[in-house]
């Protein structure tokens, strides 16, 4: 008897109810047998209980440092953090995978425990592809990579966490990442109902748009926190290197925005309905491509892949469910042509178009990038080289330049069609606030040319942003003679969707700002010193003060040192920092903590590189300007999206589009 | 010890799954997902809000416009004179401007209104002129608000 026994138990049990639920979902539909419907919606209940099971019985297995099982040897040891045991849970492919499965069995949950509305058909059929992606990663957990797999004899030590996801933000961050990649799994579900019962019109996406947009948020929600995490623990002073795993997470999140800004199509215009529903289901797949690049090993060897047959799990259920949906969306051609047309070139519907596709563009060439080395490593031993960082700034820069770019434009271009003068009137402002910013730029700023380019942009499109929420603030003020903060709150109120969509492109733009400030202008040095000795960077004099070799730390396997610092400007002492370098004996090797000073301007970012033996120590320091604006806007990011989502008490707050158009109007 | 354990559990996700399927529960619920009376209910109200929108229409359908701030809970008081507007039509709760048929929003205040969707074919006829930038929908002459997203209508065009 055996704790893990239960686990893995409760395991076998979970893929069981999940066929059933498959297969009595998919039966119920068909033949429309309510019974069998709620027997699988049981079922999928079952599920959300059972892998909840599995999952406490692994952490309990963590916890009390079971080393007969394999998962546990290889992520703690006695010596281990208790807090990071939690990490320790996500930080294996088998931990992710119970994760994966955990997470969608909950939201899945969620969904079938609520009574059906407006998805009364849809339903049972999405819960056939809720109920076969949960069989998939129970069928993986079981046979492929199973958590609770034991050892052949029991270790006295554990080979412990790797030390660069012992921090705070890596017990966090793969929660929210799995998370999201879950909740993209139910309006990919939704599309493929949709697709089945041939109802393609917008009901299934304003049915799905919390969850979608739940989905979303959290997902770049994820990204930003694992850049917190990159900049805090790796040491050298940014937060995005365009390594596969970041790659991974970032297409998704990629095509998930053009499939937003597409259902938005859809529903106003209804307008590209076939490309709506793609866009769901191809990043739900791109989900499941992220979480088997990012721990299958697929792209730091070509062997790892070969070794394993995950990867063909894998790539057969991605194929599989872009077969049927690809097989699905020939067989209802008819259905899928909407009503709406592009018109005009110089209409919102073609801005939106043109936005889609850079997304689109940006995803396929990052994905590209990020599969080169293993499609080019065609013997199966060696990797052919891989994108440089440049390389993929080279043509992410251009592409989200556009992209913000036309963030300003839309709001400035109408629905259908827009003429020249009406267009020009709405511009000239932001026009001369653009100016205004790029002039003093070029004239004193030793700045490349890039970056004053940049620059003048963002400041068009915050002040189109600003434009259009004061516009509709200051119109109240003046009809109905309220007050600022009551003008405010009325109006975002009456439209919560186009004043949350505004904060959120406001924010991508703080996050853009810091991208450009922290690319162009980040300021480094390389210095020794001796104690006693300074040096000045950017406007800061850092003194040195004082190296100790503080303490030994985990029974032995961590032994940290500090290096004191007094950071000045001026005369004015603003601070004592203490950059640390820890040598850990499991993984023979060292971990740097840098110290780290914020304020809005820029950071003030210490590595402690090494300490030599003639007494010199040596040290990184970074300036990164604005830098801080990327954690900002991730906040503005969320409540945005929360205005947008947030249920509202009264009846019509998110306006039924009329699915007729009004005569006297061209549709 | 863990074999029972799981035992147990697997019979009492057994009976969670097939409870439904016992013969029994399968009468009770063999009805189908939506009950006739249901229906019949649904049609019948929507018949009722499309006869009293085209009724109402019939005279508000050009000019609608009722004073901002005039008779606030208007509807529930009863009717109060405004010019252009049949006696009893619907007021926004907000500022008691009476509202046209098939409007989501108050023109004059820009507060949602608890209407139906429905456009009815005569409100329909009534959209004319400029268009919402937000929408695409038509404002009609004296509009602060778009009718339809409640999008505050600009300067040059409300004049």
């Amino acid at each position: 008897m055996a704790l893990s026994d239960i686990g893995y138990g409760a395991l076998l049990l979970t893929l069981a109810a999940a066929v059933w639920a498959t297969v009595a979902s998919a039966l119920g539909a068909w033949h429309r047998r309510p019974e069998l419907v709620t027997s699988a919606r049981n079922a999928l209940l079952v599920t959300a209980a059972l892998s909840t099971l599995s999952a406490v019985v692994l952490f309990m297995l963590l916890t009390s440092r079971d080393f007969s099982v394999r998962y546990v040897y290889e992520h703690v040891s006695t010596y281990l953090k208790p807090a990071y045991v939690l990490s320790a849970f996500w930080a294996g492919m088998e931990g992710s995978q119970l994760l994966w499965l955990w997470m969608l069995a909950l939201f899945t949950g969620v969904l079938v425990l609520a009574k059906p509305t407006w998805d009364r058909e849809l339903r049972p059929y999405a819960m056939v592809v809720l109920a076969f992606t949960q069989t998939f990663f129970a069928v993986l957990l079981i046979w492929i990579s199973n958590p609770f797999e034991l050892m052949a004899t029991v270790p006295a030590e554990g080979v412990s966490l790797n030390p660069l996801l012992q921090n705070f933000w890596m017990i966090v961050h793969p929660p929210i990442v799995f998370a999201s990649y879950a909740l993209w799994t139910i309006p990919a579900a939704y599309a493929l109902a949709a697709l089945v019962t041939g109802k393609v019109d917008a009901t299934w996406l304003r049915g799905t748009r919390r969850w979608t947009l739940a989905a979303w948020i959290t997902l770049g929600i994820g990204i930003l926190v694992g850049g917190w995490w990159a900049y805090l623990e790796l040491g050298w002073g940014g937060y995005w290197g365009w390594d596969p795993v970041e790659n991974s997470s970032f297409i998704p999140w990629l095509v998930g925005t053009a499939f937003v800004h597409s259902a938005i199509l859809q529903e106003r215009r209804d307008m590209f309905r076939a490309w709506t529903l793609l866009l769901g289901v191809v990043t739900f797949v791109l989900t499941i491509f992220a979480t088997f690049v990012t721990r299958s090993g697929l792209i730091q060897s070509v062997h790892a892949f070969a070794k394993s047959p995950i990867g063909y799990y894998y790539l057969g259920f991605m194929l599989l469910v872009l077969a049927g949906t690809a097989g699905l969306v020939l067989a209802r051609n008819r259905e899928l042509e909407g009503s709406g047309e592009l018109g005009d070139l110089f209409s919102r519907e073609f801005v939106f178009v043109v936005s889609n596709l850079l997304l689109l563009g940006s995803a396929a060439a990052v994905l590209l990038g990020t599969l080169w080395p293993t499609l080019t490593g065609s013997d199966g031993q060696g990797l052919g080289t891989g994108l440089s960082k440049e390389g993929y700034n080279r043509f992410m820069g251009p592409l989200s330049f556009l992209l913000v770019l036309l963030v300003g434009l839309c709001p400035l271009v109408e629905w259908r069609k827009t003429t020249l003068a009406r267009f020009a009137r709405s511009v000239w402002v932001q026009v001369v606030v653009a100016m205004l910013i790029a002039i003093p730029l070029l004239v004193y700023g030793p700045w490349q040319p890039w970056a004053v380019v940049a620059f003048s942009v963002a400041a068009f499109v915050v002040a189109t942003i600003l434009l259009q929420m004061g516009m509709g603030v200051a119109a109240r003020m003046r009809s109905a003679g309220e007050n600022l903060f009551v003008a405010t709150s009325r109006a975002v109120g009456n439209n919560r969707r186009r004043y949350g969509a505004q904060l959120i492109h406001l924010a991508t733009l703080l996050i853009v700002i810091g991208i450009i400030g922290s690319q162009a202008f980040q300021e480094e040095r390389q210095v020794a010193l001796a104690k006693g000795e300074s040096v000045e960077v950017g406007r800061y004099r850092l003194v040195y003060t004082d190296l100790t070799y503080q303490s030994v730390e985990e029974g032995g396997n961590k032994v940290r040192t500090e290096a004191v610092l007094d950071v000045y400007r001026g005369d004015r002492k603003l601070a004592t920092v203490t950059p640390e370098r820890n040598q850990y004996q499991n993984v023979q090797g060292s971990v740097t903590e840098v110290a780290l000073r914020s304020n809005l301007m820029e950071d003030l970012y210490i590595v402690l590189a090494s300490m030599d033996p003639d007494g010199l120590t040596a040290f990184a320091v970074y300036i990164t300007p604005l830098v801080v604006w990327l954690w900002i806007g991730g906040l503005v990011m969320i409540i945005g999206t929360l205005i947008a989502a947030w249920p509202t008490g009264r009846g019509a707050a998110v306006p039924a589009r009329l699915a007729v158009q009004p005569t006297g109007v061209k549709a | 010890m863990s074999v029972i354990l799981l035992f147990l559990l697997a019979l009492i996700a057994a009976g969670a799954i097939v409870y439904p399927l016992l013969p029994g529960r399968r009468a009770a619920q063999a009805v189908p997902a939506i009950a006739d009376k249901d229906i019949e209910q649904a049609v019948r109200r929507l018949r009722s809000t499309l006869s009293l929108h085209t009724g109402q229409a019939a005279s508000a359908v050009v000019q609608s416009r009722g004073t901002p701030g005039q008779a606030k809970g208007g509807q529930a008081q009863g009717p109060a004179p405004t010019v252009g507007v049949q006696a009893g039509a619907p007021r926004c709760p907000a500022c008691g401007r009476a509202y046209r048929p098939g409007d989501q929003f108050c023109v004059g205040c820009g507060a949602a209104l608890r209407t139906s969707r429905l456009p009815s074919a005569v409100a329909q006829v009534a959209w004319a002129g400029a268009e919402c930038p937000s929408c695409g929908a038509t404002y009609r002459e004296g509009d602060r608000f778009c009718a339809r997203c409640g999008e505050p209508r600009t300067t040059e065009e409300s004049r």
